[in-house]
């Protein structure tokens, strides 16, 4: 009989299959059969016919288990059904959470994903580069996304075989004129025919060699030709541009998705810009125009590197020596420049920071490990009840693998059940979230199939993070413990760590709190900080580009209304998107570094209407024609950098300002001229811009502003015909500033909202349960003499010491978060100590009477009942 | 009454034919014998497992003998109810042929 075992290996494939009994007599019935075919065939005809039995074996055996396990599954389907009917609080409890932490994170992660995907539509996105330039001065490093005018010609010159540059000229607002009617145009853009190489158009009508015959030639988009012309066809259509460019439709392309950072809607050719409809010199290298921009697109292959080596040489072959030192230009990839703050210039549509997608990330997965903590919490406080089923199941024969599997299946229902309705919900906010979160776009759960897979995804991680360690903990019970009822919540292990899940989870609702208050505190703080100027009734008119004589008589118009106490003509408000930096040098000069100053083309007006106070020297008084001399009022930031000791000593003071010399004739009190983020820089106003002047500033001393724009309106359309009249309340502007952190705070007071839900729930469902619990230690320490009050005090007690152990960990925490955050600020509020105690305080209450809540239930039964339990 | 597959059918009548002496071994050469149908171990043993579980037979494990190094054998042997279900299947197979039978025989 040597030699008819059967191999080892053999042996080991069977028995993986089989349970040991059936393994037993299979393997003895093989080893018979074995032998009698060595003995009928020989040894190795045996060897090759046993091991083809074994092959051959194994597949209608994992075929019938499989039909098992479906049996057996179907079965644990239905128990699940039977325990979601009978516990109908606790499961809604679990559901309902589960459902709210997968909707947040849906959404988020639709949020993010739908950040991410900006500008990455274009077939060449992974080679297209948006050239941005850095100058390093002495006092700040200025970094812009905006190219010198004649950069891209002289960059196609010199690297001709080494990347494909197009050149752009945006236009953020603008106006259509078609014979008499008049549109307002958004995002128009001058563009050199290598537009069409670089990114991806596709044209519906006309040809993109029009960009290139013709100077004249124009290609908008689908929805822009559907707006100007109707339903006509628009090749061959004439109009013209701020009533100066006229051009002729030659395509009409595709609308451009939404997600990018160029949104174009009209391309016209660049070759028709004129640099009287820009205002300055087209060929001055020293300009900057935070609307020319310039993209490169690199061949296949090809390299930065190829570039980069060459560009010191670039540099002072058009610069001098010492521009050519200071100045650097770097190119930034197209699909990054969305989330990227530092270049973000005159962007043509909103930026989102990286911080910020990161920051929401990090919410979207703590609120599904806060829910998913809270249903594996659940889970097990739940499983004591069970742990009978669980002894009568393995006394009968369930091995542990089956129990987890059972127990796996149970938590899939509620999962599946969570998701779905999860699903459905996050499709029914989405129209909202998508407003709420700020985004240009409506976003949508299926435009993109792949998301069907990471929904399957987060279903099986969610699955597996609430229902492996509740069926782990479960499957482990000792059937004669759990049949005497032993198993209680102090004795086991595994209770610690559902209260540091607990912990944790407060941890996380406290650290939402904590900043929520400080975010609340720092925005009033901003929004109501003293800014030097008076933002109250003040409306700003946008002016056309016309001669300023015309601008003065729309002014003196105005003012005959004696509603309108003031106007002034600027190039913008104290607070305004539009700045004009330049350097200053002071005379004589002591050094050749330059310091960076605002430049604000004012009148004499302007100082009254924003109640701008001046503490030396006095305003200006109305040019008069002829007039030479630069007059500059500035502010004292600017006399410390000048090196003044006092306002009164600059009065009078000459200085060297960009190319003209001018005289300080004012100071004015330091006035914040960007949001608080930056700190107050220099400023210096004066009345000899005047072509720059594009606002016209109305101070109202009526309450009825609908009157006063009518009025407004109607004096507009007798001067300016043929214009659109478009205005700002200037206050609305400056309140505007702080819309991103506005929506930060909106999205952290929801959060912290939901986090505390989902928590209470999950405090309800474990002190319903702990109730139950201890229904006898209750009734007994009542007929002992404990009052209702020593009752409640036992069981709230640890979830006391719980919320109190979340609190010494959330505070470091949060204060390291939030003095990050409000690094961001120039000018911020200190975190206060109460804010922590406040929040402590708050969770501490909101804990004792969701305890009570419950707990009060059982203190007060009859302890005559409560011990007749069982 | 179910109607059992062709290879149950067989299986059945197998183990009919070979009792006492019938296990895996045995069924299986028997119907290699007589049929010719070549059945691989693990089909016959999730067969065998299906009735067994639906109770048309029942097992029994023998002795352990020297001749499968000292390890035992399970035999199986039809139930009252398989073996009625077996009679059911005879007619119902009769019924279905009988024609047949008429014309060729």
């Amino acid at each position: 009989m040597n030699n008819t075992k059967l191999p080892f290996l053999g042996k080991i494939i069977l028995k993986n299959f089989l349970d040991s009994e059936d393994a037993y007599f299979l393997i003895g019935d093989l080893e018979e059969a074995f032998y009698q075919k060595k003995i009928n065939d020989g040894i190795f005809s045996a060897q090759y016919w046993l091991w083809m039995q074994i092959f051959k074996s194994v597949p209608p055996i994992i075929v019938d288990n499989l039909i098992w396990s479906v049996i057996m599954f179907i079965n644990y389907l239905k128990l699940a059904y039977r325990n979601i009917i009978k516990n109908k609080v606790y499961s809604f409890i679990n559901i309902s959470g589960l459902s709210i932490g997968l909707t947040c994170c849906l959404i988020i992660f639709l949020f993010v994903k739908y950040e991410l995907s900006f500008d990455s539509f274009h077939s060449k996105a992974d080679r297209i580069y948006r050239v941005n330039k850095i100058v390093n001065n002495p006092d700040m490093v200025e970094k812009e996304s905006n190219t010198p005018f004649p950069f891209a010609v002289a960059f196609r010159n010199d690297f001709l075989e080494v990347a494909t540059i197009t050149q752009v000229f945006t236009q953020a607002e603008s106006q259509v004129e078609i014979e008499d009617e008049v549109f307002a145009q958004n995002n128009v853009v001058f563009a050199d025919s290598n537009f069409l190489d670089v990114f991806d158009t596709e044209f519906v009508l006309g040809k993109p060699e029009a960009l290139i015959e013709q100077p004249d030639a124009a290609i908008l988009t689908e929805s822009v030709a559907a707006k100007l012309f109707g339903k006509e066809s628009p090749i061959g259509k004439n109009f013209s541009l701020e009533q100066q460019l006229n051009y002729t439709v030659a395509g009409v392309i595709k609308d451009f998705p939404k997600n990018t950072h160029l949104p174009v809607e009209v391309i016209v050719s660049l070759k028709s810009l004129t640099e009287d409809f820009v205002g300055f010199d087209l060929t001055n290298w020293n300009i900057s125009h935070s609307s020319s921009l310039a993209y490169i697109l690199l061949p296949e292959n090809g390299s930065l590197e190829n570039i980069t080596s060459r560009l010191g040489e670039f540099n002072k072959k058009y610069h001098s020596e010492r521009e050519a030192e200071r100045r650097q230009y770097v190119f930034q990839p197209i699909q990054e420049i969305h989330t990227d703050t530092e270049f973000s210039g005159d962007s043509l549509t909103y930026t989102t920071s990286m911080d910020s997608i990161i920051i929401f990330s990090v919410i979207g997965i703590l609120t599904l490990i806060i829910a998913s903590i809270n249903f594996v919490n659940l889970s097990i406080a739940q499983s004591i009840k069970r742990s009978k089923e669980v002894g009568m199941r393995k006394a009968i024969g369930a091995n542990r693998a089956q129990l987890i599997k059972q127990f796996m299946g149970e938590t899939f229902v509620f999962t599946l059940c969570s998701f779905l309705i999860s699903v459905l919900l996050t499709n029914m906010l989405l129209p909202y979230a998508s407003n709420f979160l700020g985004i240009n776009n409506e976003l949508s759960m299926f435009s993109d199939l792949n998301i069907i897979f990471y929904l399957l995804l987060v279903l099986v991680v969610v699955n597996i993070l609430t229902g492996f360690y509740p069926s782990i903990v479960l499957s482990g019970f000792n059937p004669v413990e759990a049949f005497k009822n032993k198993i209680t919540v102090k004795k086991s292990n595994s209770f610690s760590l559902r209260n540091n899940l607990v912990i944790f989870q407060f941890v996380i609702s406290q650290i939402l709190i904590v900043s929520t208050i400080v975010v609340s505190y720092q925005l009033d703080f901003v929004k109501n900080k003293e800014l030097g100027f008076s933002k109250d009734k003040i409306i700003s008119v946008n002016l056309p580009d016309v001669e300023t004589s015309k601008l003065k008589v729309f002014k003196e118009e105005l003012l005959k209304n004696p509603k309108i106490t003031n106007a002034a003509l600027s190039g913008g408000a104290p607070m305004s998107p539009m700045l004009i930096n330049t350097y200053f040098n002071k005379i004589p000069k002591e050094s050749e570094d330059r310091a960076l100053v605002t430049l604000k083309p004012i009148d004499e007006d302007y100082l009254e209407t924003f109640g701008i106070n001046l503490i030396a020297g006095r305003n200006f008084r109305p040019l008069i024609e002829g007039d030479t001399l630069y007059k500059f009022i500035v502010n004292e930031k600017l006399i410390n950098k000048l090196g003044f000791n006092s306002a009164v000593d600059a009065v009078g003071q000459k200085f060297q300002f960009s190319r003209v010399e001018g005289e300080i004739i004012g100071v004015a009190k330091d006035f914040h001229t960007e949001s608080l983020q930056n700190e107050i820089g220099a400023v210096a106003m004066s009345n000899m811009y005047e072509r720059f002047f594009a606002q016209l500033q109305i101070k109202t001393n009526s309450n009825d502003e609908k009157e006063v724009i009518e009025f407004i309106e109607a004096s507009w359309e007798e001067i300016f015909p043929g214009y659109n009249f478009n205005y700002d309340f200037f206050d609305e502007f400056i309140d505007g500033l702080y819309s991103v952190e506005e929506n930060f705070f909106d999205m952290m007071t929801l959060f912290a909202l939901l986090a505390i839900i989902i928590g209470c729930l999950g405090l309800i469902g474990l002190i319903s349960f702990v109730t139950v619990q201890k229904t006898k230690e209750i009734g007994i320490r009542k007929v002992l003499g404990a009052s209702v009050s020593d009752v409640l005090m036992i069981i709230s007690r640890e979830f006391t010491i719980n919320v109190l152990l979340a609190n010494l960990i959330a505070w470091p925490v949060t204060w390291y978060i939030m003095n990050k955050w409000l690094e961001d600020f120039a000018y911020r509020i200190d975190i206060q100590w109460w804010m922590f105690i406040a929040a402590g305080i708050a969770s501490l209450l909101l804990t004792i009477i969701t305890v009570s809540f419950q707990s009060i239930k059982a203190a007060t039964l009859n302890p005559v009942n409560s011990l007749k339990y069982e | 009454m179910k109607i059992f597959t062709k290879n149950e059918e067989i299986v059945l009548l197998a183990i009919y034919n070979l009792e006492p002496n019938a296990y895996l071994v045995t069924i299986r050469d028997y119907i290699l014998n007589n049929t010719g149908s070549d059945l691989s171990f693990g089909t016959l043993h999730v067969l065998l497992n299906r009735l067994n579980k639906s109770g048309y037979i029942e097992n029994y494990v023998g002795e352990a003998t020297a001749k499968r190094g000292g390890k035992a054998i399970k035999f199986f042997s039809l139930t009252d109810y398989g073996l009625s279900a077996l009679k059911e299947m005879h007619k119902v197979n009769n019924a279905l042929w009988v024609n047949f039978i008429k014309n060729n025989s």
